[in-house]
């Protein structure tokens, strides 16, 4: 997130954090890498052709995902938009778009975890460590 | 002015205790606490344009005090959880490139930034049904489209790679 981007903390802030601009932000929020960087690092890394394919595949199913959500990404926002520009709005109202917000954001983690989480059978410990480095938590 | 409350996101094994993150976390907080958003880019103009909005169509100049007021909590709301979330994804990260971690320590992250989130998102529309209160129906129509804006602004699917600036 770059710190300009008021937009985006409010979107992330009433809507949802990975449905916050793209359902690519899931990935890349959690990674800090796109699929398409992912996959080209970690084919650099593997050489064994069954895991190689085994990431391709992965990633490929990510990138499905990520366009599910992003389908229905414009049409939250829309609506949420609307209801920012009601006057006669009532808190309530906010409820069940929150609710709905808060059940992809629930969704979309789970479905990018379990990503993660294959993804890393594919690789060795120390090869992740190469494809994602950084300090421990 | 509302406030946030100290952020609850912690490194997992560590729990607030990592010097370098809490020293970060107090670092960033300080700077922004002496600027308001940093002018450019989408967002930021529609915070001005609502600020500008209201101070050309609210005559009353008790309201369009108390309006103004308004505005700067919220974007002060903004930036503080602007923060919260670059925590929590430098946390996420670390956790991510270690090979050994869980998916309970994912969840337990993940948890508590969503109580957070939420907590932040009721003082936000906390501030908008303020907003709202302050104005009439005609007044609102108006200034709302500024903070619509401001909201599509997010959604434009360009330049969405998250990085610290």
């Amino acid at each position: 997130m770059k710190r300009s981007q008021s937009g985006q903390v409010l979107i992330v802030l009433f809507g949802t954090l990975l449905m916050g601009r793209s359902g690519l932000a899931a990935g890349l929020f959690l990674t800090g890498k796109t699929s398409k960087e992912i996959r080209k690092e970690a084919l650099t890394i593997v050489a064994d052709e069954h895991r190689r394919a085994e990431i391709k595949k992965v990633l490929k199913n990510w990138e499905r995902e990520v366009k599910q959500l992003d389908k229905t990404r414009q049409r939250r926002v829309d609506g949420l938009a609307a209801l920012l520009e009601r006057h006669d709005v009532q808190p309530e109202d906010f409820e069940p778009v929150f609710a709905n917000f808060d059940k992809a954001e629930a969704e979309a983690f789970a479905t990018t975890l379990e990503m993660r989480f294959t993804l890393r059978e594919q690789l060795t410990a120390e090869q992740w460590r190469e494809l994602f480095p950084g300090g421990q938590p | 002015m509302t406030k946030a409350p100290p952020s609850v996101l912690h490194c997992h094994d560590t729990e607030s205790s990592d010097p370098r993150r809490s020293g970060f976390a107090t670092a960033m907080i300080a700077a922004c606490s002496e600027n308001r958003l940093p002018q450019g880019g989408a967002g930021a103009r529609a915070m001005q344009d609502m600020r500008d909005e209201v101070s050309r169509i609210v005559v009353d100049a008790q309201r369009r005090e108390k309006l103004h007021a308004a505005i700067l909590r919220y974007e002060d709301e903004l930036r503080t959880f602007e923060q919260t979330v670059l925590e929590f994804q430098e946390i996420l990260h670390a956790l991510n490139s270690d090979p050994g971690a869980s998916a309970d320590q994912f969840s337990d992250l993940i948890s508590r930034y969503e109580v957070e989130r939420k907590a932040a998102r009721a003082r936000l529309l906390k501030i908008h049904f303020d907003l709202l209160g302050l104005t009439t129906e005609d007044e609102w129509r108006s200034i709302a489209k500024r903070e619509a804006k401001l909201l599509r602004a997010a959604a434009d699917p360009a330049g969405m790679r998250t990085t610290r600036s």
